[in-house]
């Protein structure tokens, strides 16, 4: 499906896909100045940065604003959060006898040991792999698209799409511990209640999904095209 | 300023395409990264029914309790409500604040838009046949914005499976009964992937909207 001008188009379009036609790389908003509204995406041609989207009145930008520093401060955060998240304690039980707190990894000690191993995998992946998944690859490409690599870009593009669709999955044991102090009030018996931890983990899980929205995967192409460019 | 309607701009890598004629049905993938750019949904007499249904679930999975707990002669049971509410009693209002947006308000928002733009679809069927007539949804361009904005933070479906986390948690140390609320939000989460599933810019294409591209040029 290789792009050929729309019949009602303006010229200039035409031109511009002719001069491109020796290239390998597939013709590109930028380099054409159009720009796409990411609510509506209605195509844009001759609109400026910042200028409302004529359809839906949403501001149009070529790339989303500021992009690498948002990320980066967002994904600091995530990481400096990252630490309590997985030291302070998820969820404190208190007993008759005893007062009981258990971290993110304890929860998964504890499926392990009642032999529950689908649980203990689902809440591993889901609270401990996926945020450290999800921290070092928006990391790897953050520095890759600053440096202008051109390395392996379709599967950072699917990198990208993995960890959008993930993030929102670490939110589980966040909702486990709201629905356990919710469940287990029985007085003195036996009462659970959410620890410190439990919010720096939400926090962790919330500032890694802003600095996915924040990131700008169209970066990485640009890049990449730029490079091919300069070696032709 | 000039809208182009013949074209995609692949929102992942910049890459252009030109429109596929519409395929019930089908799904579009940008070569060059390989996301979704376009599905092909245009049926749309079922997304009222579905919102209704929906809603009707929500009512049911925030006003039933998802469990009982019965130990030793106590008894605790909970709606997700009440367990935000028990968190606020411990002074957790911002981990409450947390989990009331993400599977009780912003849903909640979602269905409300929802049924707004299905309501009017389905008027718009019944009365006129013909789309010539077709009328403009008032503050379509607000909605879809809003929508937009909600869609990663609306987390039913996260909800869901840490219901079944925690009941097999509480299972091996007390006993419990099952309440209706955990089958409502098993519903809920199919029906809400279910309408959610439409592509939201083919939302746009509904005939709901005032914008004609060819006759706008600026």
């Amino acid at each position: 499906m290789q792009y050929s001008p729309p019949t009602d188009s303006a010229d200039s379009l035409t031109n511009h896909s002719q001069n491109q036609t020796n290239s390998s790389t597939a013709l590109r908003g930028l380099s054409m100045g159009l720009i796409v509204c990411h609510i509506c995406g209605t195509v844009w041609q001759d609109a400026k940065d910042g200028q409302p989207c004529g359809r839906c009145e949403s501001q149009l930008h070529q790339r989303k604003p500021n992009h690498i520093n948002r990320t980066w401060a967002l994904l600091i955060a995530a990481f400096l959060m990252y630490l309590p998240a997985n030291l302070l304690p998820i969820m404190v039980t208190k007993s008759l006898i005893a007062t009981q707190y258990s971290t993110i990894m304890g929860g998964v000690l504890y499926f392990i040991a009642s032999g529950e191993w689908a649980l203990a995998v689902i809440i591993f992946v889901a609270s401990f792999l996926v945020p450290l998944f999800k921290l070092i690859s928006l990391t790897i490409l953050l520095v890759l698209a600053q440096k202008r690599s051109a390395w392996r870009l379709k599967e950072r593009a699917k990198l990208y799409r993995v960890i959008e669709a993930v993030g929102r999955w670490s939110m589980l044991d966040v909702f486990v511990v709201c629905i356990l102090a919710g469940l287990v009030q029985l007085s003195n018996f036996s009462q659970v209640i959410a620890g410190s931890g439990v919010l720096a983990f939400g926090a962790v899980v919330i500032l890694t999904m802003l600095a996915t929205l924040s990131f700008d995967p169209r970066v990485t192409w640009d890049n990449a095209n730029h490079q091919q460019d300069g070696k032709q | 300023m000039q809208a182009l309607p013949n074209v995609i701009l692949c929102e992942e890598c910049d890459s252009l395409y030109q429109k596929p004629d519409a395929l019930d049905g089908h799904v579009a993938h940008c070569a060059c990264c390989g996301t979704e750019i376009e599905r092909y949904a245009q049926k749309d007499h079922y997304i009222l029914p579905l919102t209704i249904a929906s809603i009707l679930m929500f009512l049911v999975a925030n006003s039933m309790p998802i469990a009982q707990l019965r130990l030793q002669g106590l008894e605790s049971q909970s709606t997700l409500i009440g367990s935000v509410l028990s968190l606020t009693a411990h002074g957790d209002w911002l981990f409450a604040l947390m989990v009331l947006a993400t599977t009780f308000a912003f849903p909640l928002m979602q269905l409300c838009l929802l049924l707004y733009i299905a309501l009017h679809m389905h008027r718009q069927n019944m009365s006129h046949q013909n789309n010539s007539t077709a009328k403009p949804l008032p503050y379509l361009n607000i909605v879809m914005r809003i929508m937009h904005g909600l869609k990663p933070w609306s987390m039913i479906e996260v909800f869901m499976l840490s219901m079944m986390v925690a009941i097999i948690k509480l299972a091996n140390s007390a006993t419990l009964i099952l309440g209706p609320a955990i089958w409502a939000f098993v519903a809920l989460t199919i029906l809400l992937s279910l309408v959610l599933s439409v592509n939201q810019h083919s939302l746009w294409h509904l005939k709901l909207d005032p914008f004609k591209p060819d006759t706008l040029k600026q």
